[in-house]
């Protein structure tokens, strides 16, 4: 998710769930090839849209992952441990669950599950990320 | 504890008002299994409205409000938090065994003592030992000067799909919930 957008997603289904494999296809295939490479020495307000990824410390996140997004020029800014409050990311999932919970039944997500997944981030709209990004920003402000 | 005063207030609405037991017990907020007694009392003992204070039932002997006990058993649960009931009751009676003319303590006193004090079992948890408030203040120090159109955030999600499983129903008091 950037400031005023979902950029990609991907299902993986288990087993065996997901791994750091799926996270570095999911980063090189969908992610990395919509951000920019930061310019080295240059000053925050003259980088590039989509340079610096934010992430938690979840284990598929390992360094092997990591260094392929660096490789790229993304800088990486891990989360600190245990901190979802300041992840906007986080919000996306409680809302597009609420959707899920009352627009679909398993039955459907079982049969047709990149249909209904993408019908939930269709309703996740660029004006709701801005808002997901301003209530994490007031939450760590305060 | 009901108070000499309610007793007086009853027994004077019974026997000066003519009221019924059950009309002034209603009327004072208490049982009329109480108020009986009440007046059974007063007939009974000749105009003495209340026990002998010094009688009441204060559990002057109660073992779980012994101060000696109370401060092995917190000094006990506080050096291994995580014993369970019999081992923690094995080491307050180690402790106990030190104190002369002291009796050996049962789980279910420890278990009362723990209670009193306000502990109960908590499932452990080391999320908050691994969140340090530092790191966090320092976190948004750190990417407080990168605009936020520079940001992308990723995160994964389990079981999305299975929000809409719905493994919670109504139904009566004492009967299953299956659909």
């Amino acid at each position: 998710m950037s400031h005023a957008e979902l950029l990609e997603w991907m299902i993986t289904r288990p087993p065996p769930g997901q791994t750091s494999v799926d996270f570095v296809l999911f980063m090189t295939n969908f992610v990395l090839p919509r951000m920019s490479a930061v310019e080295e020495g240059g000053e925050w307000a003259h980088q590039p849209e989509r340079c610096v990824l934010v992430l938690d410390s979840t284990r598929v996140h390992d360094e092997v992952a990591l260094e392929t997004v660096r490789d790229a020029g993304v800088v990486v800014l891990p989360l600190p441990p245990h901190s979802p409050d300041v992840n906007p990311i986080e919000d996306v999932f409680s809302v597009g669950s609420s959707w899920l919970r009352r627009y679909s039944h398993p039955e459907q997500f079982n049969a047709w599950p990149m249909l209904t997944m993408n019908s939930m981030l269709a309703h996740i709209t660029g004006e709701t990320c801005r808002g997901f990004i301003k209530a994490a920003v007031r939450r760590y402000s305060m | 504890m009901i108070s000499v005063e309610t007793r007086e207030h009853l027994v004077r609405m019974v026997r000066e008002d003519d009221r019924s037991d059950a009309a002034a017990a209603r009327d004072l907020l208490i049982s009329l299994r109480s108020a009986t007694r009440f007046l059974r009392y007063f007939m009974d003992n000749g105009g003495d409205f209340h026990y002998d204070p010094g009688q009441w039932n204060r559990h002057f002997d109660n073992s779980a409000d012994d101060p000696q006990l109370r401060d092995a058993v917190l000094s006990t649960v506080r050096r291994g938090p995580q014993l369970f009931l019999d081992e923690m009751v094995d080491a307050v009676n180690d402790i106990v065994a030190q104190v002369d003319g002291a009796v050996e303590v049962s789980p279910a006193t420890v278990a009362r003592v723990l209670g009193r004090n306000g502990y109960t079992r908590k499932v452990v948890e080391r999320a908050f030992i691994t969140r340090k408030e530092a790191n966090r203040v320092a976190w948004v120090a750190a990417q407080w000067g990168i605009p936020l159109r520079c940001r992308v955030y990723v995160d994964e999600a389990h079981r999305v799909g299975q929000v809409a499983e719905r493994t919670w129903a109504w139904s009566l008091r004492g009967a299953r919930s299956e659909c």
